[in-house]
């Protein structure tokens, strides 16, 4: 079980936070769009330009290089395994373009994520037009997703103390009726946060 | 298998996020107009439980690893259009938090992921459940995630990114692996939740 790590960088007293929610995220549209449309004769510049603006994000924001490094290192084994059969049919410069593509396209998403706290993410996806069920569905699963997970690795870890004398097969059996357990802990959690959210008046307003 | 951002070429992109979105769409108002309030917790709940859920996986030759989905269970567990609601929520989560898939891909991810798989696992599974559930769901997971690999490798072959004769056996050979782990786990829930708590399963029935 790994630990959850949600966005570990996002703080609000940084530059970037200060800058409208809903803004950033078209301009993270906008540079994921143009890494996806941008002919081969722009490569230098917008690598470069690119380049450059997400530096001075860092930067400022102090973001970790290493965190925005591991999160780059994530999608290289795609990346590789594509080069390996289009190295020929793409030749030097195409695979590099490829290359800068997807790396930038993972650090854009990086960048958004680490300069805007989550509720900010909400917001800026309601400016959007996302419906409004997403959205409250969102928030619902962000705020009880590190606490399902504490409740998984406590079981995780109790079953692991009780099971050495275990198999494979069998231990992923009781993997299922663990799960099976933390899904009717869900269900009822979910009845209790429904009778929390009328005590504190929610009508079921979706507009 | 998420596709991440810059993957695929914009013509690929502007089809898969167009019959995403539409889906989702249709799926959302179906599911508003005749929402009771209680369930909005309960599709919160279940996305942070399909994120643990997901958490189990195997590692496969080449570097990456095959996840257990989960989506196959919540459609039978839950119904298939809150199922829609749920996948889309925890993709979007996975894109934004982890970079497990990208903004821009997230139609693709989508229908190979979520939407592929819900549907024709629910299908096959109302089909077979009425001989035994646990026969219906393996096979409803098997052939849901299997289908799942095969378009997202027909995704990535329209995008000239993994020619379609390499791309299918492997996507198709790590997914069949990723879906005999996902049907251990699933039958143990769904037999754990057969016995301790049957209403839950009728409820989905009507």
């Amino acid at each position: 079980m790994i630990p959850l790590e949600l966005q570990p960088h996002s703080v609000a007293s940084r530059p970037l936070a200060t800058v409208k929610s809903p803004t950033k995220l078209a301009m993270a549209l906008g540079s994921l769009l143009l890494l996806a449309m941008m002919p081969a004769t722009w490569l230098p510049s917008v690598s470069i330009g690119l380049g450059l603006v997400y530096m001075v994000i860092v930067v400022l924001n102090r973001i970790s290089v290493l965190f925005l490094l591991k999160r780059i290192v994530c999608v290289i084994p795609f990346v590789l395994c594509i080069l390996f059969f289009h190295y020929k049919s793409m030749g030097l410069q195409g695979s590099f373009h490829f290359l800068i593509r997807s790396t930038f396209s993972v650090a854009t998403l990086v960048l958004f994520t680490a300069t805007t706290p989550f509720p900010q993410i909400l917001s800026s996806l309601k400016a959007f037009r996302v419906p409004h069920l997403f959205v409250l569905v969102l928030a619902l699963a962000y705020r009880y997703m590190a606490l399902v997970q504490s409740e998984l690795s406590n079981m995780h870890r109790s079953v692991t103390l009780r099971t050495s004398h275990l198999g494979h097969f069998e231990r992923w059996r009781l993997y299922g009726r663990m799960m099976g357990s933390l899904f009717l802990k869900a269900f009822d959690r979910s009845e209790r946060v429904h009778h929390a959210m009328l005590c504190r008046g929610f009508h079921g307003d979706l507009n | 298998m998420h596709i991440p951002d810059g993957f695929l070429n914009v013509p690929t992109l502007i089809v898969t996020q167009t019959v995403a979105i539409g889906c989702i769409g249709v799926s959302a108002k179906k599911i508003q107009s005749s929402l009771d309030v209680r369930r909005i917790p309960l599709l919160g709940l279940g996305a942070a439980f399909l994120f643990c859920l997901q958490l189990f996986s195997v590692p496969v030759p080449g570097g990456t690893s095959v996840h257990v989905s989960g989506v196959v269970l919540l459609a039978v567990l839950l119904g298939p259009h809150s199922v829609i609601v749920i996948g889309a929520c925890s993709l979007a989560l996975q894109a934004l938090l982890f970079q497990h898939g990208g903004i821009l891909s997230f139609g693709a991810n989508f229908l190979t992921i979520t939407l592929l798989p819900a549907w024709i696992g629910s299908w096959i599974y109302g089909k077979l459940n009425a001989s035994s559930r646990i026969v219906a769901l393996s096979t409803a997971i098997l052939v849901g995630k299997i289908l799942g690999a095969a378009l997202c490798a027909s995704i990535l072959a329209v995008s000239s990114m993994v020619p379609f004769e390499v791309g299918l056996p492997a996507m198709v050979l790590a997914n069949g692996l990723g879906a005999i782990l996902e049907s251990v786990i699933c039958v143990g829930l769904l037999s754990f939740i057969l016995t301790h708590r049957p209403v839950i399963l009728e409820g989905t029935r009507q």
